[in-house]
């Protein structure tokens, strides 16, 4: 699963088990993928075949039991944990199918974090997540808690915090698979819209047709292989 | 601070102080109340050995003052003399009074009692001790009184243990048996008699002092024990009383052989290192229940950990690194322990004063046990930086294995965790 041009993030053999009673169950079977930058790919198949843990393999949140994994030639598999951390900070963003906002923090708090991580100062990180929540049409909702937002606000807000970072890629587990099927598509129309604008490389897994169908680059995934 | 470090502090005390934070939860709550009630009992203990080891040291400083020369030869040295030798050993004298020591027995109305009378120059007594303050009933009068009219008695301040032990008042007069030396017969003794009238009542601090001291003039015990114008040595005051010690010991390398020389501790060394000891030891002991409370706040903070491993996941998946996490969740476990530990001191502190009150309005130490009648309760500085120093230490050790239960956790871990 590769083209001619140099790819940003290459993951080569990757094999991810899990024990199980005196075995093991093979969840990946030396999965390989090319991505390249601007690239929008969706990863579909049924549950059970590997899709969300091959993201999170991607992402750096999981450890494959043997494959390489890099990013612009770099090995990110060898990297320490504090380089990686920042590695994941300033290159990768993340949306969940559940929000995953932090209940006792705002709206605007809760998309400023990645920033503040990387120690940008209090002021300017407020003053972009204010600016990015705009953007998203949420300019309203700065000082809301989660529990005071719809389900299509929490996961723009989500969307809102995975791309205050400027990441180079941003990663999609089922983002709509918690979303009534308005609020579905319009978070599918944003995601090809923030990609332009912000020039993103997308990599979305999701069980939605209608939602893989707007990608150019579809994979599909059986028992932990590519079909 | 860095931006990032204020950062974390901020994301750390946000999540601690939250409405759902295990900090707020009943266990929470108990664990709080265990650090500060451990801590309290630290302060009130603290505070009483301090307070004890200070009345004690008032006590003996009031009575002996802060170094006292026994003069070894029967020949007698004039006190000018003596004094301009100290004065050149040691430039921060600043007083010195001669004092004659006898034990004698006490008669009065059919009772008798064993009594140390202690000869006192009434000229210079109160540069160097400090009973004046302590008498609690007459007046500080040691000279005989003379008014022409009434027959000349010698007079005498008692501690308050011995007045009520005899059961005599100001103006009562008693009578001392004195053992002294016969000079036909060597083997044999001869009682000489004295008649004191009671001018005083003294609150010594210290029980033996309080059943046993009788004060008068130098002259009266010269008088009584044929001494001529003798008297045992000095009792000396200087600057500052926590180098006595060591101006003890210059005072002994320069004066010779002559004369006997000890410091206010010296006088009680064996009670005063009981004290030390005992304080060390009160000390260790009651930390205990500090331990086991901050293991109470360790626990506590697992189940933060535990129910928060989704926002665990998601912090990783934004770059928050493992030393971070762990920092974030060590910082909670101090937070709560200074929590606990303000809670403990203000709690500590409210204790202190209570007892203050309560033994004001009753008798809480009986004197015979613990030497001394009533403890003003001391709170040292020293005392709250060496609890407070504990207590936070040991809480950053016990919240130590969850803070790393929560750094260890792989952000895909935590992430299946909604």
């Amino acid at each position: 699963m590769s083209s001619g041009t140099s790819p940003i993030l290459s993951a080569k053999r990757i094999s991810k088990s899990y024990p199980q009673g005196a075995g093991h169950l093979d969840i990946l079977k030396e999965i390989s993928l090319d991505i390249h930058h601007g690239e929008a790919i969706c990863i579909v198949g049924a549950s059970g075949a590997g899709k969300s843990t091959l993201l999170h393999i991607l992402g750096t949140l999981d450890r494959p039991n043997s494959g390489e994994l890099s990013f612009g030639g770099r090995s990110l598999l060898s990297m320490a944990d504090e380089d990686l951390s920042l590695f994941r900070n300033q290159e990768m963003g993340f949306v969940f199918q559940f929000h995953h906002l932090l209940t006792e923090f705002t709206a605007l708090e809760n998309v400023l974090i990645p920033l503040r991580v990387r120690g940008v100062s209090k002021s300017e990180s407020e003053d972009r997540a204010a600016e990015i929540l705009n953007t998203l049409g949420l300019g309203e909702r700065f000082e809301h808690f989660p529990s005071q937002l719809s389900g299509g606000e929490l996961q723009r807000v989500a969307i809102a915090r995975a791309l205050i970072g400027r990441p180079q890629i941003l990663f999609a587990d089922e983002p709509t698979g918690n979303l009534d099927s308005h609020n579905s598509a319009v978070i599918q129309d944003l995601f090809f819209q923030l990609k332009e604008s912000f020039g993103l490389t997308l990599v979305v897994v999701t069980h939605d047709p209608q939602f893989s169908r707007k990608f150019p680059r579809v994979l599909k995934m059986s028992d932990g292989r590519w079909v | 601070m860095k931006q990032e470090t204020k950062f974390y502090f901020w994301l750390a005390l946000r999540m601690l102080m939250s409405r759902g934070s295990q900090l707020f939860s009943l266990s929470g709550l108990n664990a709080l109340t265990g650090l500060i009630l451990g801590v309290a009992c630290l302060v009130v203990s603290m505070a009483v050995m301090s307070g004890f080891e200070s009345t004690l040291r008032q006590s003996v400083v009031d009575v002996t003052g802060h170094i006292q020369i026994l003069i070894k030869s029967s020949s007698g040295i004039p006190k000018k003399e003596l004094v301009d030798r100290i004065k050149v050993l040691e430039p921060s004298f600043q007083a010195a009074t001669r004092f004659s020591y006898l034990e004698a027995v006490m008669a009065h109305e059919g009772k008798i009692s064993g009594v140390v009378l202690q000869g006192l120059d009434p000229e210079d007594v109160t540069q160097v001790l400090g009973m004046q303050k302590r008498l609690i009933d007459g007046k500080f009068q040691l000279k005989a009184l003379e008014d022409g009219k009434t027959e000349k008695v010698d007079q005498a301040l008692i501690g308050r243990g011995l007045a009520a032990q005899m059961d005599l008042k100001v103006g009562d007069r008693f009578r001392l048996v004195l053992p002294l030396r016969n000079d036909l017969d060597p083997s044999q003794f001869r009682r000489k008699l004295g008649t004191f009238q009671v001018s005083g009542v003294l609150d010594l601090g210290k029980y033996e002092y309080n059943q046993r001291m009788i004060l008068t003039s130098l002259e009266a015990t010269q008088k009584l024990a044929e001494i001529g114008d003798r008297y045992s040595g000095l009792l000396l005051k200087f600057k500052e009383v926590e180098k006595s010690r060591a101006i003890a010991a210059k005072l002994g390398a320069g004066l010779g052989s002559g004369y006997i020389i000890r410091d206010w501790k010296e006088v009680n060394e064996n009670l005063f290192e009981a004290v030390g000891l005992e304080r060390v030891v009160v000390f260790f002991v009651i930390l205990v229940i500090v331990i086991a409370a901050a293991f109470n706040v360790a626990s506590t903070l697992y189940v933060n950990v535990v129910t928060r491993y989704s926002e665990i996941g998601l912090l990783k998946s934004m770059g928050v690194s493992k030393k971070r996490v762990a920092q974030i969740f060590s910082f909670q476990g101090l937070v709560m322990g200074f929590i606990g530990l303000c809670g403990g001191l203000l709690l500590g502190a409210f204790l202190c004063f209570l007892f203050g009150w309560v033994e004001s309005q009753y008798s809480l130490l009986p004197g015979s046990i613990y030497r001394v009648d009533r403890i003003d309760l001391l709170v040292r500085p020293v005392d709250i930086l060496m609890i407070s120093a504990a207590t936070l230490l040991i809480c950053f050790v016990a919240t130590l294995a969850p803070a790393l239960r929560g750094s260890s956790l792989s952000p895909v871990e935590g992430l299946k965790n909604e």
